[in-house]
């Protein structure tokens, strides 16, 4: 049983086979639910006795939940059937800390600004009793993915957010910044990828790494 | 269904077909069908005979056949015949076929009868989905 997490996006990837002895142009969508949402749709032909993967981009529905998944599939705007998957798609929010997405783009003017996706639950901290109470971005770094090289480094960017919620961070790290920690201004551009390290917070002054180093490309 | 016949080639006087009867005239491919004629015999003596019901795009090109039916007809007499028929394979969506009947005396043709509807062989689109992987 596939187990995502909600409004993540994943790939589903269909064998279909034409069993007749002509070849068939078809439309097939993916559809999740009782109500047989429609997720995604391709259309292929397949030749007489071929079979072909087909992928399907899905964003998964933002309800936690047990969803069947479903083929609806039509052949010159005439269904022609309609298949269930055995496996079912289960969405939930797993304990820890789940990155969803990170990107960076650099600004006209040399800037980068940073989105982070990221939620959090049932964090077992044991000895840490009466925290946790938030994460945030405890330190972002640029440089080269490629070499391992990460010569700057900025500590607690980004607001908090509380244990449990789903969140979008938006870091931005102004061209002063970039050329203000000892680099020459025209080598900041030198900097390809961003990665941060992102740690659940046990008190103001107490704060333990949790996630860390999410490279991506630098836009 | 009943299918009215008019001759093709040969020599009528013979032998008559008095009807002929099959199914809907839309058929799946690769499926097998039955269609009966009537015989009857005019003349004085009862004979044998032999019949094939094929079907073709001209007389003679025989695309799919019933093989050749043997059956007696008494004199004045009438018999049903029953063909088989296993419907064209085909690889496109849908084909047009006339309808023949051949009808031979001791390997001598003696009249061959064409349909004046035609049969239409289509494929029904279908699918099967076997492996469903998520990344």
């Amino acid at each position: 049983m596939a187990q995502f997490v909600p409004s993540s996006v994943h790939k589903a990837i269909a064998t279909f086979k034409n069993p007749k002895s002509a070849g068939f142009d078809y439309m097939a969508s993916l559809c999740m639910g009782a109500g047989w949402t429609e997720m995604a749709s391709a259309s292929f032909h397949l030749d007489a006795g071929q079979s072909k993967a087909v992928e399907f981009q899905v964003t998964m529905p933002s309800a936690v939940g047990t969803y069947p998944v479903y083929f609806k599939v039509t052949s010159g705007g005439v269904l022609i059937g309609g298949f269930a998957a055995e496996e079912q798609v289960v969405l939930a929010i797993p304990s820890g800390l789940i990155i969803l997405g990170v990107t960076a783009q650099r600004g006209a003017d040399g800037s980068i600004s940073v989105q982070i996706k990221w939620t959090a639950k049932g964090v077992n901290w044991g000895m840490y009793e009466g925290g946790p109470e938030d994460f945030f971005v405890a330190g972002a770094y640029f440089g080269d993915a490629a070499s391992n090289t990460w010569g700057l480094y900025r500590e607690n960017v980004g607001a908090t957010v509380p244990c449990g919620a789903e969140v979008t961070s938006g870091l931005y790290f102004p061209w002063d910044f970039l050329t203000g920690m000892g680099e020459h201004p025209e080598e900041a551009y030198k900097y390809h990828d961003f990665k941060c390290q992102i740690v659940l917070r046990e008190s103001w002054q107490r704060w333990k790494a949790y996630k860390e180093y999410i490279a991506v490309d630098i836009i | 269904m009943k299918l009215n016949l008019q001759k093709a080639s040969g020599e009528d006087g013979h032998i008559l077909v008095k009807s002929m009867e099959m199914e809907d005239p839309t058929f799946e491919s690769a499926t097998v069908h039955v269609a009966t004629a009537t015989f009857q015999n005019p003349k004085t003596s009862s004979f044998d005979y032999t019949a094939e019901l094929y079907l073709g795009k001209t007389v003679g090109t025989k695309t799919v056949t019933s093989g050749v039916k043997t059956f007696t007809v008494a004199a004045g007499g009438t018999k049903a015949v029953a063909f088989s028929v296993n419907m064209p394979t085909l690889t496109i969506p849908s084909d047009v076929y006339h309808v023949y009947l051949e009808i031979k005396h001791l390997g001598t043709l003696l009249i061959t009868f064409v349909a004046t509807d035609d049969v239409t062989v289509i494929v029904t689109p279908a699918i099967n989905v076997t492996t469903i992987t998520w990344v």
